[in-house]
């Protein structure tokens, strides 16, 4: 038996950076680094990626760009309702990336530090008094320092990522069992070029049709995401009259978002717990 | 030091961005669609990288089996599949039919972006400006 892993390959680190956020904002997707892992991976060699010895490219060769690899067990019924399982989940994050957006346009400065306020606008705020009145200083080795210094980074990182998505559009891998059945590139252009196994099943054929849907949606998303956090500090920096602040309130934005995404997923897990 | 990095890192990403949006424009106005067979021996040696159609060795692998190319008044060429008989291969026209309409519909988010991507774009500025 296989288990399912959707796996995004080739957003790298920028040089240098210590800490990268590993994870997709969204939860959907696992990001494996830079390595050339396995659509090569048939059903006898077909290893977790932990297991498995990274491929380095050759020097000279192409780069391949950005991977989406979905492996599906063997289990028709098993792999379909795991692609439907993310698919939902990215159409949920959707709709909290738009709440997030709304509550970003809703802020009012003069709540600063109300009761009613929630904690991720009441930490925005903070950050925005902070960067308006210049009210914060920190010294070397404040945790504040380090703190912010680290949604910096992280911030950078995200953006460098999300290069990498502008300068590749999508290839997806499906595979099912261990054998790999379809692979699929989508340019800029919409161009879709298709490369299915011989005598493919419809059953095979739908999973790796789901597969494609889900990473444009992924890719969707994401772009969506990060023009919600680019927007909102602009506006913000306009409205609280922070000069340059689109780019000094772009990480407290884009922690505002990151909050507001993990405060909606919470209540969605309260209200599914049993009891 | 942080801020300006991030500063870069945005400003590059604008300029990526705007550079794909404009290739977009140009690219837009046809819409092809290939779908190409191979035997399940060899699908694992696509691995990882670089994916060159133009590629000599990968056309020996690979069959082309159908093709659609619509043009931005609707204009379509379609090759059909065909199978020994010279009847058409239903299995594999259909599952190109649905690859064309996946297609159809990507450009159509992607055109929604850009619009969305340029209105918030142009709203931003008018904030700033104003």
């Amino acid at each position: 038996m296989t288990a399912s892993r959707f796996t995004l390959t080739g957003l790298r680190p920028l040089e240098g950076m210590s800490a990268v956020p590993g994870e997709d904002l969204l939860g959907i997707w696992e990001l494996t680094g830079p390595q050339v892992a396995a659509f090569a991976a048939t059903a006898e060699n077909m290893v977790p990626a932990e297991g498995a010895a990274a491929i380095s490219l050759p020097p000279g060769a192409a780069e391949p760009g950005l991977i989406w690899r979905v492996e599906l067990p063997a289990s028709r019924r098993e792999a379909r309702s795991e692609l439907e399982a993310r698919l939902i989940a990215e159409k949920v994050r959707q709709a909290y990336l738009k709440a997030a957006e709304k509550r970003l346009s809703d802020l009012q400065l003069g709540l600063a530090y109300s009761a009613k306020t929630a904690g991720a606008e009441s930490a925005l705020l903070a950050e925005v008094m902070a960067l308006r009145g210049s009210a914060v200083t920190y010294g070397a080795g404040d945790t504040g320092a380090i703190s912010l210094l680290h949604l910096y980074e992280q911030c950078e990182a995200l953006v460098a990522r999300f290069r990498r998505l502008v300068q590749y559009y999508a290839r997806v891998e499906t595979s099912v069992g261990g054998q790999p059945v379809a692979l699929t590139i989508v340019d800029w252009s919409g161009d879709h070029n298709v490369i299915w196994q011989e005598g493919i099943g419809p059953l095979d054929m739908a999973l790796h049709m789901d597969s494609v849907r889900l990473v444009l949606a992924t890719r969707q998303a994401w772009l969506r995401l990060i023009s919600v956090v680019a927007s909102g500090a602009l506006s913000l920096s306009v409205k609280a009259s922070v000069p340059g602040g689109q780019f000094l309130l772009f990480p407290a934005v884009y922690r505002f978002v990151r909050d507001v995404l993990a405060e909606l997923d919470q209540v969605q897990a309260n209200q599914e717990a049993p009891g | 030091m942080a801020e300006s990095d991030l500063r870069l890192a945005i400003e590059k990403f604008a300029k990526d961005l705007a550079a794909k949006a404009e290739s977009f424009v140009e690219d837009i106005s046809t819409l092809e669609v290939r779908t190409f067979t191979i035997p399940s021996a060899e699908i694992s040696t696509l691995a990882g990288g670089g994916l060159d159609l133009a590629d000599p060795t990968l056309a020996q692998q690979l069959q082309l089996r159908a093709y659609t190319k619509i043009d931005f008044d609707c204009d379509t060429t379609i090759c059909l599949p065909v199978d020994a008989n010279d009847q058409v291969d239903r299995s594999v026209w259909d599952m190109h039919q649905t690859m064309v309409m996946q297609a159809l519909r990507t450009r159509e988010t992607m055109l929604k972006s850009m619009g969305t991507a340029l209105t918030s774009a142009l709203d931003a500025l008018q904030r700033v400006a104003g």
